[in-house]
């Protein structure tokens, strides 16, 4: 079964805008996949989905053998423990240090305490963080600040990493880093789905690339390009 | 990459060990949210205080109304004590007789107390109520019959009982004031009404007002709310902290309402006691310790109820 699946999944906002219309899509365990498409396309909409932000409208969301769209609010925890989710905005706490937000998403999720420092210390390790434990996010670059958020994301060990533009607020040497750090932490095994904007990282890395327009999957490639080869030179 | 070697797998969570660590993690949890509720309140310093304030005027408000519900609830009973039923006993009954009547009268349904007054001791309150007349000189004689003083159960007993007293043989006549006894029940039964709802209405003003003194709490850690959400943890952990700020919070300004009244209070009877020495005011003792009680009842639960209602409209998303 795959890890990730949605059927015929229509999302509809409040007020009538239409951010999904009729997506089916599926994601074996251990993929790589960039979801790309304009801005106001669905693509977080899609994501908002998997982690059970938002429900489709109609449709069958499933997730980690979970039938996310049936949920109640209560099992949602269940649901995210299993999956990490990294944004463009980073969302750290200004007033911890990197040690402790990575610590703090640990200690929510009940981890024993003892189990806590290992962990913390393994995942900045994996997104190279570790001389920077005891930094404040101000006094972290974009980058870093994104590596501290993917760690944070990592450190429970979920099985599917979700990143909503991770690399819109950086620039091209950065965005490069993070996208390759995705990658690593996709040869270990976990599932991870990217939507970006980047083409060059799209183009260069080559893997998977479902494209949405006005809410419709209109291209689902297995080693594809930012843009179609219809809109290829 | 030697870090991905190092990464927690996650087989971890199936070991018992693990497993086990995680359920005393979960006690563990409660130990360290409480710290952390304790220590939110320190640390958001001025936010604590201007909601401490906030709740502490509410709880002032609402002591006031509780200490003059108790003062009105006092005079109430008061004054419905003092409502009986009077039964005239016939002339020259003997002395077996009227104690017959008395024992009728006592095994009434509704029926607290009998006291039987003799015809002396009538007259004797008679001239004490006419300010020391010799009555029993100017008349010659007594004029006045022995009588039964039946006390009801319930105030509101008083016309049945009084009814029933009529059939109780060696009564001829009784008096119970029904116009007047039925208007001062239905004014009892109003200020205790009028009271109980005011202070209702104020407990209701003072869950309001925390509530919004503790949505500021809650507010100015939203970031943080949404990113345990985020990561998956249960709703009670996101809320215990909360929790515990926000019966600190009521806790601390029941403390110090209490400190106000217990000061006010008796204060304020040695006042009132001078200037008006016949208004029956409850004494201190009886009003400062269940007062501080109710307040640190109502603080506590006022804080909790707050900071419940504040952060469900975070977590029901």
């Amino acid at each position: 079964m795959p890890l990730i699946q949605l059927e015929g999944v229509h999302k509809v906002y409040p007020g009538g805008r239409v951010a999904l219309r009729d997506v089916s899509l599926s994601v074996e365990e251990g993929e790589f996949v960039f979801v790309v498409g304009p801005t106001g396309a669905g693509k977080s909409t899609l994501l908002r989905l998997l982690y059970r932000e938002e429900v489709p409208t109609r449709g069958r969301v499933r997730v980690a053998g979970l039938e996310v769209h049936r949920l109640r609010p209560a099992q949602v925890p269940l649901l995210r423990r299993q999956l990490g989710v990294v944004f463009q905005d980073f969302k750290l706490l200004p007033d911890r240090t990197v040690y402790e937000n990575v610590a703090f998403a640990l200690r929510a999720v009940g981890t024993p305490p003892a189990w806590i420092p290992g962990r913390v210390r393994a995942a900045l390790e994996l997104v190279g963080l570790r001389e920077r434990t005891d930094a404040f996010p101000s006094q972290l670059s974009g980058g870093e600040q994104q590596r501290a958020s993917v760690a944070r994301a990592l450190a429970n060990g979920p099985r599917i990493l979700l990143a909503d533009e991770p690399t819109g607020n950086l620039d091209p040497d950065t965005s490069w880093e993070i996208v390759t750090l995705l990658s690593r932490i996709n040869l270990r095994g976990t599932t991870v789905v990217v939507t970006t904007h980047n083409k060059t990282v799209v183009d260069i890395l080559r893997r998977r690339v479902v494209e949405l327009q006005e809410g419709r999957v209109v291209r689902d490639e297995v080693q594809g390009r930012y843009a179609g080869p219809r809109a290829a030179p | 990459m030697q870090g991905l070697a190092r990464l927690p797998e996650r087989a971890h969570a199936a070991a018992p060990a693990y497993r086990a660590a995680r359920l005393w993690a979960v006690v563990a949890s409660y130990g360290y949210l409480t710290r952390e509720g304790a220590v939110g309140f320190w640390r958001n310093g001025l936010m604590s205080a201007a909601a401490v304030g906030s709740i502490l005027a509410a709880l002032l408000a609402f002591g006031g109304a509780v200490v003059t519900l108790w003062n009105l609830r006092e005079l109430a009973a008061r004054v419905e004590a003092q409502l009986v039923a009077v039964g005239y006993l016939r002339e020259g009954l003997s002395p077996a007789q009227r104690e017959a009547a008395q024992r009728a009268a006592a095994a009434l349904p509704g029926v607290r107390a009998v006291s039987l007054v003799p015809r002396e001791e009538a007259l004797r309150r008679l001239e004490e109520a006419l300010g020391g007349v010799d009555l029993a000189r100017a008349a010659q004689d007594n004029p006045l019959p022995d009588t039964l003083e039946v006390k009801p159960s319930k105030p509101q007993d008083l016309r049945q009982v009084a009814q029933a007293l009529r059939s109780v043989p060696g009564v001829t006549e009784v008096t119970y004031g029904a116009d007047s006894t039925e208007r001062l029940l239905s004014l009892t039964r109003l200020v205790r009404g009028a009271g109980g709802l005011s202070t209702l209405a104020l407990g209701a003003v003072a869950v309001v007002v925390s509530t919004n003194a503790l949505r500021m709490t809650v507010l100015a850690r939203r970031q943080e709310i949404e990113i345990m959400r985020l990561v998956g943890a249960a709703a009670w952990f996101v809320r215990w902290p909360f929790l515990v700020e926000g019966l600190l919070q009521g806790l601390v300004a029941a403390a110090c309402a209490s400190a106000a009244w217990a000061a006010f209070y008796p204060w304020a009877v040695g006042r009132l006691q001078q200037a008006w020495p016949f208004l029956p005011v409850l004494p201190p003792q009886r009003v400062v310790l269940p007062l501080v009680a109710s307040l640190l009842a109502a603080g506590g639960l006022v804080g909790l109820v707050g900071a419940a209602v504040s952060v469900r409209r975070f977590l029901a998303r």
